[in-house]
């Protein structure tokens, strides 16, 4: 899928969870690829500097073609000259301070002078195992802060607690929150990257699996495809009733609602619509699932998007 | 306040005298006394009048200096009712002329009878509840408007905050609540639908609505500058607590020894505050208040009334709203002070102007032809760069008009501007916000850089080239105890610490002292009438606990006592009752009232 517009990926987490050992992963795993990473302390990287090819006005582009800058006091106009650059950037990583609210930056990015040059993909919160629970007063609410605006929970550091910890751990973050658990920060490339989905029509049944095993074997990949336009309330419903195995989905949804196309982008519990061209095939919905590999309910979420379909001559 | 019968110091029962009594202005032709109303002698007297530095007494009559001398000479004007008060060596100087504060906006939200939930976290469910006691307790259709809620119970609970929710607890009263983060305000649809709000408006320039993505109708949560498209909806704050507001802060200011001040921004409503204040003998302090230009702090509904010659029903010796403020550029934090060159680790960014050089043009020549001071909000050196060719402007085609024009804050101004003050008589109004080390003026200075924080708040630059600086303390933004802004002018230091961090360049006591009495006279253009104790004007006075020049004034002078306060010749502040043995009562005796927390 091509979109025009850059992905956005907000990493978020409090002090000592493990952010910079996520962006250090992130800016190795660039390869090839137009990233940017907003750090707040470009030091703290500490990157090789063998491997920084050019440094201007505190830009530091990376031999693997990663570019990393240091957050500027107005993140709005360093986002509109980030979006400018040439050749157009595919995704931009911003890390939040330890001691703040996503939110702030979830909502500079809904500004209307960026809407139509980046979106939002998803909220990363990196949870310390280990301290998460400890934390009192202003902190905690800070951290609970945190939780809530996430798309996805990296609960990290779990090699460092027992299962009975972890499993009060899982219980304090609540059910309805995708939660990763990870030891050095590692996160799954399917969870953040969305590149090698596929979302070619196929001929056979309406579910297929595309994939299972590919992403390090925890996650697979199913595609669901119909003629027949969607009923929009329906839709959301639906999606608001997803399980918490299902990471993602995303693809070409045609909605009965004015009888047009949409991008949809649905990450943890939050979805986006966004109007597709006509490029696109308009006459069929195709939506690409992730889930967690071992995830049984793919017959019943197909069930699910089939109640929402809206017969022609109904 | 007027003086009232029988001479400025029959305040006794004032209050309840007041409306019995007749007037007693005075003119050309008027009977006037021959010996003092009062003396106050034995005083270390410093005048701010070149040509008699200091005195020993002075006497007063009809609220005006009728000597300022030695105690030898005073004796002269001391008749058979002349009351003398004896000053025993206390300091005495002008009163002190805050240029630039706005207690309305500090206080208001304060005494506002909005909802307050009162809880840190509240879940829906007790945000639910809250809206619906406070409907209760507040029958009828009006606007429920408060604080706060919080996203993270939202998602927690699995629901989504916005106006379906709150349609949901309350859907026939308009209803407004802001998160505490202070980001997103949560609005119902009746409150959308009385601003005029649906799928159709636009995004203002400094905010957004969140709209549905499917059908774009707003989905009730209105981030940042969106906030004001439903306050402009929503009644204005009640005369009732402006007036409470802007009390307190004259009872504070008086009692901190300011004379005179300037409170910038004002729309009917507060006007109509300052002038209760006024007709009932509590407005102690002489107010200019600056008539808002632009609506992005409060709707003014009557502006070109106003502005067309209403202004004039609330003029007194004491009030004035023959001024104007504009907003020309932002702040520091936000990158948005407009600059001439790009900001720090910007290829081009320079900041923002709200309004275009050609509005900002027009407007200046007309309200300067007008006689209405146009205070222009310039943090960036470019702002205040345009704002002086604007001036030029109307210095060429209106002649000078004999007002002058105030360029407030002035954070940072290019050094060939520095003279242009004196040419083009503009006022350079400076605030004390971030021109001492503390940790929020740090936040300012990692954000203009090294090299334009040399050169920030650069009183000497500006009086150096013949310019008049004045002091504008800024409140809520910064302290308004303007003794803290004099000891800091001076030191450029944190004034609670010893840090040898300084900003900018300090300049002298003298200086200070001038910037802050007579330098002030002349921005409220009563330097004929005000500013220094000199015989024909009037008496707008202080006696404080200490002598201003008996040590360094590092952690001294911010911690000075005002004793007694006059405008005007009427005593609006004595701290201990002490003139009570002479028989005159003070508007406001004991200790200042405690406005704002601690500062650090």
């Amino acid at each position: 899928m091509t979109t025009p517009r850059i992905a956005v990926t907000v990493v978020s987490g409090f002090l000592g969870a493990g952010k910079t050992t996520l962006l250090n992963r992130m800016v190795r795993r660039a390869e090839g690829s137009r990233l940017a990473v907003i750090v707040n302390d470009f030091g703290e990287l500490n990157i090789d500097a063998a491997i920084v090819s050019e440094v201007t006005d505190a830009v530091y582009s990376l031999q693997n073609g990663c570019i990393c800058c240091t957050v500027q006091e107005d993140l709005l106009a360093q986002l509109g000259s980030l979006a400018q650059l040439q050749p157009r950037l595919e995704r931009i990583v911003i890390e939040c301070s330890g001691v703040s609210d996503p939110q702030r930056i979830v909502q500079t990015l809904a500004y209307p002078q960026l809407r139509s040059q980046m979106q939002l993909d998803m909220v990363i919160t990196v949870v310390d195992a280990t301290r998460h629970l400890q934390l009192d007063g202003e902190y905690a609410r800070l951290a609970r802060a945190q939780v809530a605006a996430a798309d996805l929970l990296l609960l990290n550091k779990t090699d460092l607690v027992d299962e009975t910890q972890l499993q009060a751990l899982r219980e304090a973050l609540g059910l309805r929150t995708r939660v990763h658990e990870s030891v050095q920060a590692q996160l799954p490339d399917a969870l953040w990257l969305d590149t090698e989905l596929e979302l070619e029509p196929r001929k056979v049944k309406p579910l297929t699996r595309v994939s299972d095993g590919d992403h390090g074997e925890m996650f697979s990949s199913w595609l669901w495809q119909s003629n027949a336009a969607l009923d929009a309330d329906g839709l959301r419903g639906w999606l608001q009733a997803l399980p918490s195995d299902v990471f993602r989905v995303k693809g070409l949804v045609k909605l009965a609602q004015g009888n047009k196309a949409h991008w949809l982008q649905h990450v943890g519990t939050r979805s986006q619509f966004l109007p597709a061209t006509d490029e696109a095939g308009v006459d069929t919905t195709r939506l690409v699932f992730i889930a967690r590999r071992g995830f049984d309910g793919w017959e019943a979420l197909g069930q699910g998007l089939e109640a929402s379909t809206v017969k022609v001559n109904a | 306040m007027r003086p009232t019968p029988g001479g400025p110091f029959n305040l006794l029962n004032s209050k309840v005298a007041y409306m019995a009594e007749s007037d007693n202005f005075s003119s050309t032709h008027s009977v006037q006394g021959t010996y003092a109303d009062l003396i106050l002698a034995n005083g270390r007297i410093y005048t701010q009048d070149l040509a008699n530095p200091w005195a020993e007494a002075v006497a007063i009559r009809d609220g005006k200096l009728i000597g300022v001398a030695s105690l030898g000479q005073i004796e002269m004007f001391k008749g058979p009712n002349t009351r003398v008060h004896d000053l025993q060596g206390a300091f005495c100087m002008p009163g002190l002329h805050d240029m630039h504060t706005h207690p309305d906006l500090a206080l208001a939200p304060r005494y506002a009878d909005d909802l307050d939930v009162g809880i840190e976290d509240p879940t829906p469910e007790q945000l639910r509840e809250s809206i619906l006691a406070y409907a209760d307790s507040h029958p009828g259709d009006g606007w429920i408007y408060g604080q706060y809620w919080v996203r993270y119970t939202f998602r927690e609970a699995g629901l989504t905050p916005g106006r379906a929710w709150l349609d949901s607890v309350m859907p026939d009263r308009p209803v407004a609540l802001l998160d505490r983060m202070w980001g997103t305000m949560m609005v119902n649809s009746k409150a959308l639908e009385l601003a005029g709000i649906d799928g159709n408006t636009s995004d203002p320039r400094n905010g957004y609505f969140e709209r549905d993505e499917l059908t774009g109708e707003p989905t009730g949560l209105m981030i940042d500058g969106a906030y004001a498209m439903i306050h402009a909806a929503m009644p204005p704050t009640p005369v009732s607590v402006l007036r409470r507001a802007y009390r307190d802060g004259v009872h504070f200011q008086s009692s901190r020894g300011v004379t005179a001040s300037k409170y910038v921004h004002v729309c009917e409503q507060r006007l109509q505050a300052l002038k209760a204040l006024d007709d009932t003998g509590e407005l102690t302090v002489r107010i200019e208040a600056a008539i808002s230009w632009q609506d992005d702090i409060f709707p003014v509904r009557r502006r070109w009334e106003l502005l067309a010659g209403e202004r004039h029903y609330y003029r007194s010796a004491r009030l004035s709203a023959n001024a104007v403020k504009f907003h020309f550029d932002g702040t520091v934090e936000p990158k948005s002070s407009y600059l001439l060159t790009p900001w720090p680790e910007e290829k081009s960014w320079r900041g923002k102007l709200n309004l275009t050089p050609e509005h900002i043009t027009d407007m200046v020549v007309d309200m300067d032809r007008k006689g209405i001071r146009v205070i222009a909000h310039c943090t960036g050196d470019g702002a205040s760069d345009v704002f002086l060719d604007a001036v030029a402007e109307a210095r060429r085609r209106n002649g000078f008009s004999g007002v002058r024009h105030q360029c407030a804050h002035s954070t940072l101004l290019h050094p060939g501007n520095l003279p242009r003050f004196k040419e083009l008589n503009v006022i350079a109004e400076f605030s004390p916000a971030a021109w001492y080390p503390t940790p929020f003026a740090s936040g300012a200075r990692s954000g203009y850089g090294q090299e334009r924080l040399k050169r920030i708040y650069d009183f000497k630059g500006v009086l150096a080239a013949g310019g008049t600086a004045v002091m504008g303390t800024d409140w809520p933004v910064a302290s308004i105890d303007p003794w803290l802004a004099l000891e800091t002018m001076i030191t450029r230091q944190n004034p609670w610490n010893d840090d040898p961090a300084c900003f900018g360049d300090p300049i002298s006591l003298e200086q200070a002292l001038t910037v802050i009495t007579s330098n002030g006279a002349v921005a409220m253009g009563l330097e004929h009438s005000t500013g220094s104790l000199q015989v024909g004007k009037s008496a707008d006075l202080i006696v404080i606990d200490r002598d201003l020049f008996a040590a360094p004034a590092r952690n001294y002078i911010h911690k000075t006592q005002v004793l007694l306060t006059f405008v005007e010749g009427q005593l609006v502040y004595d701290r201990h009752s002490t003139l009570e043995a002479v028989g005159l009562k003070a508007v406001w005796q004991g200790e200042p009232p405690v406005l704002e927390g601690k500062a650090q």
